[in-house]
């Protein structure tokens, strides 16, 4: 990867003119980019109740339901009823209207002796004779049908049940029907009427409505937020301008993507460009700081540029790799418009990493260094400011409290999983609009004038002919709505049994002891033959093989709706014979199938993210431990966050679900920058305490700008309309500052407990045969020998350069990777008396590891040569690293410490070994 | 001085001016008369097999016997007894039509015994689930409408005079569901080949088409087949008549409600 970046820097006309070619070409493709208004995408693909749902669709029509509610002291009057009749009319004409239910189309059976009427309630002519009111007032709200469907049993409302769907083609269908309906309500209104209408078109278009404004508020506000944190992180112009730049690119490249592919703009994808500027410019922040600590250090423009080019090319490309699998682990969920979300995720992240990779190198070669920056370091380091300062306490913190901070990190955590058993999921799509919103006060007062505006079907399927008409089977179905009513949890339900039992009693003069179900089916064949027609359509099926039973509710929240329909499969279960299906369906119900499924899933693909998050870095740092290790600090905050919203009662929603993926995939980022960091420290230092403060002073400042940013950032979503989008980033914003702590003391006092290497030093570390062969290393596998190595510490001489001093104490036994040793007695006439030379493998000092000893010989570098030193630290940290391997390093310096003993109990033998110093 | 011939061409020219207007064109009106009069008889029966089309193509039967009375200024006594299904036989249908618009019906359902009167039964509503209203079912009643001649047009390769029927009263204005009708009779035998229906938003709402037409007797001529087909809904009604009598003096106790129980 930095032989790539290296030619970026190298190249910047190539690199940029490419960047410039492909970003005209994506964003030739944007005016293909479609948008997605319609809220199929959340239902479950291949989902077999959703061919249920077409199917009932197909039998009994949409359940798309619009109610339009008047009400007035007394809806019987001319004034009320001609208002009714005018806006019957006009519904019956707006496009894509399939039906219109009111007390104008409703037919009034009713039955008087020998006489029965079976004319609409409200005939052509709207009465005005108080005795006719009166009657029309006694019928209607004496019908079983009406009353609490159509009509209020105060008689001060009256409602139009409105039924429409898109026509094949029309993409803005909720907002032209809302604004159709609006006006036909603004021509009706008057006073002493108050009418509006409430429905799923109605939430839907208000939904969309409420997005675009957001997105034209918080773009551009969390745009500027990102702008001024960024500033204050890096403090100079070119700090800004870059990151901002790739941003603007990448977004280019991602909707152009977006479109080629196909994938439309939805709820979901919307967010991508806010994600592209949080998640891009974090990069940037880590990269750009680093080249101005080059700077600061005194290295010139082009050298700093390739050394930070050089050292970040492989943390980002992982920790991209993660964000990407994170966000692309939605593709394996369900639902179509995660998928999307998935894929359109993936690719975007995609993109800005190799924006980012092609621009900014070139742009920080070309922008002259930052006046602030051109002093050169001197020697004496001016008094650390601000954050390192900062840092350096933090560091002996750590240090210093290191049990108590593990015991408190770990005791909250627990605390917090008390929260997760009272954790509920419940989408409510309604309580998401703000409770001074319009669509809520109309939601709750339909609900208390009249029914609920909220519907679905129950079909009972027969599955043959005529099977509706068995009075056992309608008995049933009245039974089922005698139950739904009786839970206090649904506000009306209607089926052809309504009907039928109205019929049989007004067949019998209106006596209301017959309001029941006939005694024979062909009772119930006959009265279907009188009340065939477009308003028994939607109650029983064309062969009479199925009914609908269709449920008014108020139901908004996903758990309720939940609870209310594993109710019904329970009553089901019980009372009807395994040969009829009954079945709740309906948008709603599939919406709400999606929503929890939504929910969860969101949950479990964030921890199936998690184990290959953790196992990327396992193998990045070659070891389980630390793969385990880099994720702790970053479920911490994460559990901590749904376990205070179990607390607290903050439900998991479709919203609040997205806050693990989101934040994991940022969060995890700074982990790894930041153990990449410890482990090039511990490779020069060797220490693991310094190598930490060295770590903290380097990665401190930008992991606390990164995060400060991310937060102020998400809380911008608070300017939100939607109050599970304002939850989301709040939340957000908290996640972020727990993570950034759980980052500069967490991680640090986990870190310092093992040594941190990574397979890129691995990979490069050149080691010769003879190395490998060297008794040092017998058993050892060439991967265990480089482990050695790097976790040893290798030392450069130059040619000339002292080794061992005789007569100094020594602690470390030295191995010769590079280059040659020389090995001599120095006499005290200045003469040295050659005793041995030693290239790669050869040991000396073993000795010295186990029992100080003082040395009896001197050593010097012949060459240029890379010693390998390892003292009990270094011995302790392979052991801590690997025990297996450990052992048999030990049994070797054991074998060759025999070797040593058999050399000076008998002399004269051949010694494997080398010279003993 | 003008030329007696002269005179006589002028004379002439005028004269064939005057004749030629009423000669050259029936009136709406006119056109109707003349269908009545070929095609009215006193007394029908008709078997039928009434098929109802959903939507989706699903289709249910129907069988049923109809009997018409003709009576004075276009009120008819109509029966309609069901023979099929099974669980609907014998339900019946009494229908007497009145001068105010207001008809009387009765409902007879084997399962109720007594049959019940329907009062004041609005023509709009539909039969029994099919796409026929009952106001489509009667004999056209000319003192209600007028009648325009709007043209003519070909259907089937047969020429046919297109007349237009609008409610002529405030009544039966109310009382129709339609705005206003075509109708297709054929100029050779006046029978009614085709009628479209236009809804009180002046949309067309129905298309009835008349198939497979027979000479009954001299200049009768009807329908084997009619199909009416709801554009609005989707949905069709297919007429089928098996068989057919006219004019068998059918009495008009016939027309009872004691023949409906029986």
């Amino acid at each position: 990867m930095r032989r790539p970046l290296l030619w970026v820097a190298d190249h910047p006309v190539a690199a940029v003119v490419l960047t410039l070619l492909l970003t005209l070409a994506l964003g030739a493709q944007l005016p293909r980019l479609r948008i997605d208004e319609s809220a199929e995408g959340l239902m479950v693909e291949r989902d077999p109740a959703r061919a249920f749902y077409e199917q009932a669709r197909q039998r009994f029509g949409s359940d798309n339901l619009t109610v339009v509610l008047v009400k007035a002291d007394d809806v019987f009057t001319p004034a009320a009823l001609t208002a009714v009749r005018r806006l019957s009319d006009g519904l019956e004409r707006v496009a894509g209207v399939s039906r219109v239910e009111s007390l104008t189309t409703t037919r009034n059976i009713k039955g008087e002796g020998d006489a029965l009427t079976t004319d609409p309630l409200v005939g052509a002519v709207i009465p005005t004779a108080p005795a006719e009111l009166a009657r029309l007032r006694a019928d209607a709200l004496g019908s079983r049908v009406l009353v609490g469907n159509l009509v209020a049993a105060d008689g001060r409302a009256t409602a139009l049940v409105v039924y429409a769907d898109a026509r094949p083609g029309e993409t803005a269908f909720n907002r032209r029907f809302t604004t159709d309906v609006d006006a036909l309500v603004a021509r009706e209104t008057r006073p002493g009427l108050t009418i509006y209408q409430v429905g799923a078109p109605m939430t839907k278009a208000t939904y969309a409505q409420y997005l675009k404004a957001d997105q034209r508020t918080i773009i551009p506000l969390s745009t500027v937020v990102l702008i001024v944190t960024l500033f204050l992180a890096v403090r100079t112009l070119q700090g800004v301008v870059i990151p901002v730049v790739t941003a603007v690119v990448s977004i280019v490249w991602s909707l152009g993507l977006m479109a080629v592919t196909g994938i439309p703009l939805t709820i979901l994808t919307a967010i991508i460009p806010s994600l592209m500027l949080a998640i891009g410019f974090t990069e940037d922040v880590h990269m750009i700081s680093e080249y101005h600590h080059r700077l600061e250090h005194g290295d010139d423009k082009l050298t700093a540029l390739r050394t930070m080019l050089g050292e970040s090319a492989m943390p980002i490309l992982v920790t991209t790799a993660t964000t990407v699998l994170g966000f692309g682990s939605l593709i394996t969920t369900d639902i179509t418009m995660l998928i999307q979300f998935g894929y359109a995720s993936a690719m975007a992240l995609t993109a800005n990493y190799v924006v980012t990779m092609l621009l900014l190198p070139p742009m920080l070669r070309w922008w002259a260094v930052p006046r602030r920056l051109r002093r050169v370091a001197l020697v004496d380091e001016s008094p650390p400011g601000g954050i390192p300062r900062l840092m350096q306490r933090l560091g002996e913190f750590n240090l210093r409290w290191r049990v108590p901070i593990l015991v408190a990190w770990g005791a909250l955590t627990l605390a917090s999983l008390a929260g997760w058993l009272t954790l509920r999921v419940n989408t409510d799509l309604i309580s998401f609009f703000p409770e001074r919103s319009a669509i809520r006060q109309r939601v709750a007062d339909l609900s208390r004038s009249l029914a609920g505006g909220l519907a679905f079907y129950v079909v009972v399927d027969t599955g043959h002919d005529d099977g509706i008409k068995n009075p056992a089977v309608l008995r049933r179905i009245a039974g089922l709505q005698d139950h739904l009513a009786a839970t206090g949890r649904v506000d009306k339900t209607v089926s052809v049994a309504d009907y039928v039992r109205k019929m049989h009693r007004e067949m019998h003069g209106g006596d209301p002891a017959f309001e029941t179900i006939p005694e024979t089916s062909d009772q119930v064949a006959q009265y279907l033959l009188m009340l065939e027609g477009r308003e028994l359509e939607k109650f029983v099926d064309f062969k009479a093989a199925a009914a609908n039973i269709v449920v008014r509710h108020h139901l908004t929240g996903s758990g309720d709706l939940s609870a209310l329909l594993r109710d019904i499969e329970r009553h089901v279960a019980r009372d009807f014979p395994p040969t009829v299906i009954v079945r709740a369906t309906g948008e709603e119900v599939l919406f709400n199938n999606a929503s929890d499924y939504m929910a969860v899933n969101e949950l479990t693909s964030f921890s199936s993210t998690f184990v290959i998050i953790g196992v990327i870095h396992a193998l990045l740092f070659m070891s389980l431990k630390a793969g385990i290790l880099s994720l702790i600090p970053n479920v911490v905050p994460i559990l901590m966050l749904y376990g205070f919203m179990g607390l607290v009662g903050i439900p998991l929603n479709t919203s609040t679900a997205m806050i693990a993926t989101v934040a994991i995939g940022i969060a995890v980022d700074d982990t790894v920058h930041h153990m990449v960091t410890y482990s090039r420290q511990l490779n020069e230092l060797h220490d693991q305490r310094r190598a930490m403060f060295e770590t903290l002073r380097i990665e401190g400042r930008p992991i606390i700008y990164v995060s400060i940013a991310l937060a102020a950032g998400f809380l911008t979503l608070v300017a939100s309309n939607f109050v599970a989008t304002v939850y989301f980033g709040v939340l957000a914003a908290f996640v972020m500052l727990v993570a950034m702590l759980a980052e500069l003391t967490l991680t640090p006092i986990l870190m310092v407990s093992i040594p941190l290497l990574t397979v890129w030093d691995m990979v490069r570390l050149r080691m010769s045969g003879d190395v490998r062969r060297a008794p040092l290393f017998a058993g050892l596998s060439r991967w265990e020998a480089r482990k050695v190595v790097l976790l040893g510490g290798l030392h450069e001489y130059e040619a000339g350069a002292p080794v061992i001093v005789k007569g100094e104490i020594g602690t470390e036994m030295y191995m010769v990777v590079t280059g040659r040793i020389r090995v001599f007695d120095p006499l005290p006439d200045g003469r040295e008396r050659t005793l041995t030379a030693l290239g790669p493998g050869g040991v000396i000092g073993e000795i010295g590891v186990l029992t100080q000893q003082v040395r009896s010989a001197s050593v010097v570098a012949e060459a240029r040569s890379e010693l390998l030193r390892l003292d009990l630290a270094a011995l302790e940290r392979v052991r801590k690293w690997s025990p297996y391997t450990s052992a048999k390093l030990f049994r070797n310096i054991a074998r060759m410490l025999g070797e040593r003993l058999r050399e000076a109990t008998q002399p004269g033998v051949e010694s494997a070994l080398s010279p003993r110093v | 001085m003008t030329s007696p011939g002269v005179v006589v061409a002028l004379l002439s020219i005028v004269l064939l001016a005057a004749g030629a207007i009423p000669a050259a064109a029936q009136s709406g009106l006119e056109i109707m008369k003349r269908q009545r009069e070929l095609q009215h008889v006193r007394d029908e029966e008709e078997r039928q097999v009434l098929r109802l089309v959903s939507k989706s193509g699903a289709t249910k039967e129907r069988r049923v016997t109809r009997w018409v009375l003709s009576g004075p200024n276009d009120l008819d006594k109509i029966l309609v007894r069901f023979q099929a299904p099974r669980d609907v036989e014998n339900t019946a249908l009494l229908t007497w039509e009145a001068a105010d618009g207001n008809d009387d019906q009765w409902l007879y359902l084997p399962s109720v015994k007594k049959p019940k009167r329907i009062a004041a039964s609005s023509k709009k509503n539909r039969f029994m689930g099919t796409d026929f209203a009952y106001e489509d079912l009667r004999s056209e009643p000319l003192a209600v409408h007028t009648y325009t001649l709007l043209g003519a047009d070909v259907v089937d390769g047969a020429d046919c005079f297109v007349v237009d029927a609008k409610p002529a009263t405030e009544r039966q204005a109310a009382d129709s569901g339609y705005s206003h009708r075509k109708i297709w009779i054929r100029k050779d035998h006046y029978v009614t080949v085709k009628r479209e229906f236009y809804d009180r938003q002046d949309r067309l709402e129905k298309v009835e088409t008349s198939r497979k037409l027979v000479n009954v007797a001299g200049t009768i001529w009807r329908s084997d087949e009619l199909e009416m087909h709801d554009v609005q809904n989707g949905t069709r009604t297919l007429v089928t008549i098996e068989s057919r009598a006219i004019n068998r003096g059918l009495r008009d106790d016939f027309f009872s409600e004691a023949e409906l129980i029986r």
